[in-house]
């Protein structure tokens, strides 16, 4: 197979040729063709078409073969679906770097083989290609508009990746009326061949780009997504809006492109993970770009808030606390800065209150006062139409202001509200891109876009963490499962795979008979827990096979006989090997810890308050694997029950590292054993801290026995 | 103190029934115990016999359950104990449990036989405590007059003290009264008395199947003594499930898929007695809280649907000590068609 090539040519080709150029300006052949000349695109341009003749005032080429020159980086493939492959075999053929299949009618109508023969022919011949299924590619750096969308793109530092050709196009639109400038947006359609990992690397480089936003309905090779998305976000904010949430959601993505939409929970916790802005709406998505491209990056999170209003003040203060937004908090500094701007009943706390008296005057220096002041490092100015305000002033000073701030290098953004004025001056500020909201929620959420980058950013790299485990004997047990035809471990293959990974259980012994059990539960010493044994029932609570707190001889007797009798009740074809007998550990501190190849993300892990409720419950959370100690941390405070962990009620700190490693094992697990799918630990009996963890109950879910090994 | 086996020819004729009407029509205090234990059932860290837990509830008897139930298991049994020892320990549980009481039933097996190897059947007990043997017997016509005959030529030995026949479940008393009667009296058997068949004794509560499977109650605590008449597997589109008649019926309990949210909601518009989810899905949070004010249960089981159902179906309506309704009609039913001072005199 060849080399293949630099994603730097689908950005900037030297030479582009359209195969199926049209002469009829009602086609889609036309329009990319008329779009790239009208955006000004200075390399070679050849359109393909067998007619021949000319459009647009250029040669048209009967075939790709006829096209002369070397430097064809881009090939625009805009024919029905059945030739399609005809025309990407020409491109490969001719060493075409990079190819847009425009034609639709592949995989999002349940054509996969189709779309499998072309992505096979062109990458054997060290070609790229995109989409099928899209709309195109603009590039600012090639002035190229190789799209059949609007004709004017307006210049920017925003790129747009998106999934949905139709969203695609909308956003162009869009764009330009918020008055957001675009250094590219590319339409990936089907994924077949390039995704979104491929270009965020080209984009985050990209001195034009200073935002990256993403539109995505369904994740494949999440792997590598989750690796792209790490890297990308230390450079520059990313922000994603995904589809698919609701189940009707997840149903109309699977159909849109043929990509099936992952758990949205798994995905959000692992995008956040990631450090990616995840946005609820397409509006709120463009507010955060456009404050995220034009804003320069605060220096630390001492946010002050400067308003002429008590009430808005609070609901900026209230909306701070829900996007994370740290407030400036130095009464005597703010005292020192503000008392000479603001009337004696003015609030000199944060909000500072510059009372319904203020003027443009007022908040010119206030303003000033907190650009100036080092201990402030982001400002969030508020505005109440009053009688007394000179409204004529408005625009004039919060332009003024802004201008100043991103002279100084530190953050601004205005939240005003109004009648007629206010309204005019409000449209006429965001055509100019200037930082102001009518909703102070809008202008918070977009700081807690900035400072969720800016911690992202200051983050100091850590090494991934993984476990010292013998892979090699796990995927012996794997492999004696597998012979046997079981999608699943048995009761004594579970512990031995948590002896191999160092994670201790309760005493433990399996009884066949009567006799075996009452010595087994003598030995391990009283109270104990007896749980069935069976490949054929997992879920033994379900079942009646778990009987706990068992405390001498007699309930023994009677617990192994009971657990038989409900087993063979319910399940008379379960194969049961015996019954299990564990010593008993009591207490709150019950937590579940599992991994599973995710179908979207690949490794996964999960954390969460367990027990028998945890399915009810959910109260849980997801990363992806490998992950560093700060990310297991953050995971853990994720829980709502994490306190537990800390300790409550008078009981002692819980063996917090214990459980760290516990994650990491299991994560590696996961990750280097491609025979195991799914791996549950559930539950985890976390120890007082330096007593570490035992695992009271493992449930492994091997990989695909058919396909005789890990999943593809 | 008065000691009574209740017996039967063939499984599921209705003796812990029998006993517990008759027990409470005659008032007084009442004793039980089952010997020989044949539904086991582990409650609370020990094994029970399910009738044993029953009886014992209802007329709150305080015994070990080392003595209301000697053992389950035949080959334990004839390890411990031989004729002997199993006569003394009989023997001795039943005047444990009778101390102070009016009177004392002795509940066999399934069967004549059942425990006849370890010396547990309804005969040797009844020989070894000297209590009187009733048997129950139901069915129709020839049925019962086989079982009759059967028992004459078994049962009615000199140094087993015969009460009589209980004849259990019959549809048509009149039809009995007129055809079968009269050939029982001339067998020379005594009828202690004929009790008609109850539609509402056959029906299982909810209660009752979510312990019998093991259900996770997810709404609906305070409704689980209500009866289910008829199951309707949602397996069928909205558009039938609304159609069908079951849905017209009083009491049903729907199994369907947690993930099938428009027939649980069409069984909670429909008011069912109960909704059982299969496959351990449980339905969105709206549907939840919908049942949760209507105060249906919602029943969680992890077997497929139609695991579920087969489950269901072939749970045998036993009584339930909180099905009160139940065990009044038994009562009734007892001091209006059983010969009480058999039992008393």
């Amino acid at each position: 197979m060849a080399a293949l090539p630099d994603i730097k040519h689908l950005f900037e080709p030297r030479g582009v040729a359209i195969i199926g150029a049209s002469h009829d300006p009602s086609k889609i052949g036309y329009k990319i063709l008329s779009n790239i000349v009208a955006s000004g695109y200075r390399g070679a341009l050849h359109p393909v078409n067998p007619k021949g003749g000319e459009i647009l005032g250029l040669p048209v080429s009967r075939s790709v073969a006829e096209i002369p020159g070397d430097e064809l980086d881009l090939a625009c493939v805009v024919v029905p679906a059945k030739f399609v492959f005809e025309a990407v075999k020409g491109c490969a053929d001719r060493g075409v770097k990079f190819c847009m299949a425009i034609s639709s009618g592949f995989s999002d109508v349940g054509n996969r083989e189709e779309e499998r023969k072309i992505v096979a022919y062109a990458r054997e011949r060290g070609m790229r290609v995109l989409g099928p299924n899209i709309f195109g590619v603009y590039s600012r750096p090639a002035a190229m508009n190789a799209t059949f969308g609007p004709s004017k793109i307006a210049p920017g530092k925003v790129a747009i990746v998106t999934q949905s050709g139709a969203i695609g196009l909308s956003m162009i639109g869009k764009t330009a009326v918020e008055s957001i400038g675009l250094s590219a947006i590319v339409s990936v359609g089907n994924k077949a061949d390039i995704d979104e990992a491929d270009l965020l690397d080209y984009l985050v480089a990209d001195e034009g780009t200073s935002v990256v936003l993403m539109y995505v309905e369904g994740v494949q090779k999440g792997e590598r997504f989750v690796s792209a998305l790490r890297s990308a976000t230390r450079k520059k904010p990313v922000v994603i809006i995904k589809s698919g949430r609701s189940e009707r959601g997840a149903i109309a993505a699977a159909s849109h492109t043929g990509s099936v939409a992952g758990s949205d929970e798994v995905f959000d916790d692992v995008v956040r993970q990631c450090g990616v802005l995840r946005a609820e709406s397409i509006g709120e998505a463009f507010e955060w770009c456009k404050f995220l491209s034009d804003t320069p990056m605060p220096k630390g999170e001492r946010t002050l808030i400067v308003t002429n209003g008590g009430g808005i003040g609070v609901m900026a203060a209230d909306a701070c606390e829900k996007y994370g937004v740290r407030l400036f908090d130095d009464p005597k500094l703010l005292k020192e800065l503000f008392s000479s701007v603001t009337p004696e009943f003015g609030s000199l706390k944060n909000p500072v209150d510059l009372t319904g008296q203020a003027t443009s005057t007022h908040y010119d220096k206030a303003l000033d006062a907190a650009l100036a002041c080092e201990s402030v490092d982001s400002v969030l100015a508020l505005y109440c139409e009053t009688a007394v305000f000179d409204a004529e002033n408005l625009e004039a000073m919060i332009q003024e202001n802004c201008r100043r701030y991103r002279e100084g290098g530190k953050p601004i953004a205005f939240s005003i509200i109004g009648g007629e004025m206010t309204e005019k001056a409000l449209l006429s500020l965001r055509g100019k891109a200037v930082p102001v909201f009518a909703d102070v929620y809008t202008a918070v959420s977009c700081f807690g876009s900035m400072y969720a980058y800016h911690r992202r950013r200051n983050e100091r790299p850590e090494a991934v963490l993984e476990a010292d485990i013998d892979v090699g004997a796990i995927e012996e047990l794997c492999v004696r499962a597998h012979r046997e035809r079981r999608s699943s471990f048995l009761a004594d293959e579970g512990q031995r795979l948590l002896e191999l990974m160092g994670i201790p259980m309760p005493k433990t012994g399996l009884a066949r008979n009567l006799d075996e059990a009452v010595k087994v539960a003598e030995s391990i010493g009283y109270p104990v827990v007896m749980k069935v044994v069976s490949r054929d029932i997992i879920h033994k609570t379900d079942m009646g096979g778990v009987a706990l707190d068992i405390d001498n001889r007699d309930e023994v007797i009677d617990a192994y006989r009971g657990i038989l009798h409900n087993c063979r009740t319910r399940m008379p074809n379960a194969v049961i090997q015996g019954v299990q007998i564990s010593e008993m550990l009591k207490g709150n501190s019950e937590f579940i810890v599992g991994g599973r190849r995710d179908s979207a993300f690949g490794p996964v892990v999960m954390f969460g308050f367990g027990g028998i409720y945890v399915e009810v419950l959910k109260d849980v959370a997801f990363r992806a694997f490998p992950m560093t100690r700060k990310e297991v941390m953050e995971m853990l405070k994720d829980v709502r029950s994490y306190p537990l962990l800390l300790g409550v009620r008078g009981q002692e700190k819980k063996d917090i590292g214990a459980v760290v490693d516990t994650i990491v094992k299991v994560g590696t697990v996961i990750h280097r054993c491609p025979s195991i799918s799914d791996m549950e630990i559930n539950p985890v009996f976390v120890c007082e801290h330096g007593s570490g963890v035992k695992a009271v109950d493992v449930r492994i879910i091997l990989s695909d026995v058919t396909r005789g090994g890990a999943d593809a | 103190m008065r000691e009574i086996v209740m017996a039967s020819v063939s499984k599921g004729a209705g003796k812990t029934s029998m006993i517990v009407g008759i027990g409470r029509a005659l008032g007084g205090k009442v004793g039980y115990m089952k010997p020989f234990g044949d539904r086991l059932l582990y409650r609370k860290k020990r094994l029970w016999d399910y009738d044993s837990a029953l009886v014992s509830s209802i007329f709150g008897i305080e015994a070990n359950p080392e003595d209301v139930s000697l053992g389950f298991d035949h080959a334990k049994l004839s390890f411990t104990a031989d004729a002997e020892d199993t006569r003394r320990r009989v023997s001795e549980a039943a005047e444990r449990v009778g101390k102070g009481r009016d009177v004392v039933f002795i509940e066999g097996g399934r069967d004549m036989s059942y425990g006849a190897s370890v010396h547990m059947d309804p005969i040797s007990i009844a020989r070894a405590t000297g209590a009187r043997l009733f048997a129950v017997v139901q069915g129709e016509g020839t049925t019962v007059l086989d079982d009759i005959s059967f028992l004459k030529s078994t049962v009615c030995a000199p140094d087993v003290p015969f009460g009589g026949v209980i004849v259990n479940k019959v549809r048509d008393l009149v039809e009995f009264g007129d055809l079968t009667l009269p050939r029982i009296a001339e067998l020379g058997v005594p009828v202690a008395g004929v009790v008609p068949f109850e539609q509402e004794l056959t029906y299982l509560s909810v209660s009752y199947i979510a312990e019998g499977l093991f259900a996770k109650v997810i709404t609906g605590e305070q409704q689980m003594n209500r009866s289910v008449r008829t199951l309707m597997i949602g397996a069928m589109s909205q558009n039938a499930a609304l159609e069908s008649p079951l849905l017209k019926k009083r009491d049903i309990m729907v199994i369907t898929s947690g993930d099938r949210s428009e027939i649980i909601l069409i069984a909670l518009e429909n008011n069912a007695a109960c909704v059982l989810l299969t496959n351990d899905i449980l339905p969105p949070p709206n549907i939840i809280a919908l049942a949760e004010e209507k105060n249906v249960p919602l029943l969680l089981v992890p077997f497929d649907t139609y695991e579920t159902a087969r489950q269901v179906d072939s749970m045998m309506p036993l009584l339930g000590k909180d099905e009160m309704g139940k065990i009044e009609l038994l009562t009734e039913l007892a001091r209006k068609h059983i010969k009480l001072d058999a039992f008393s005199g």
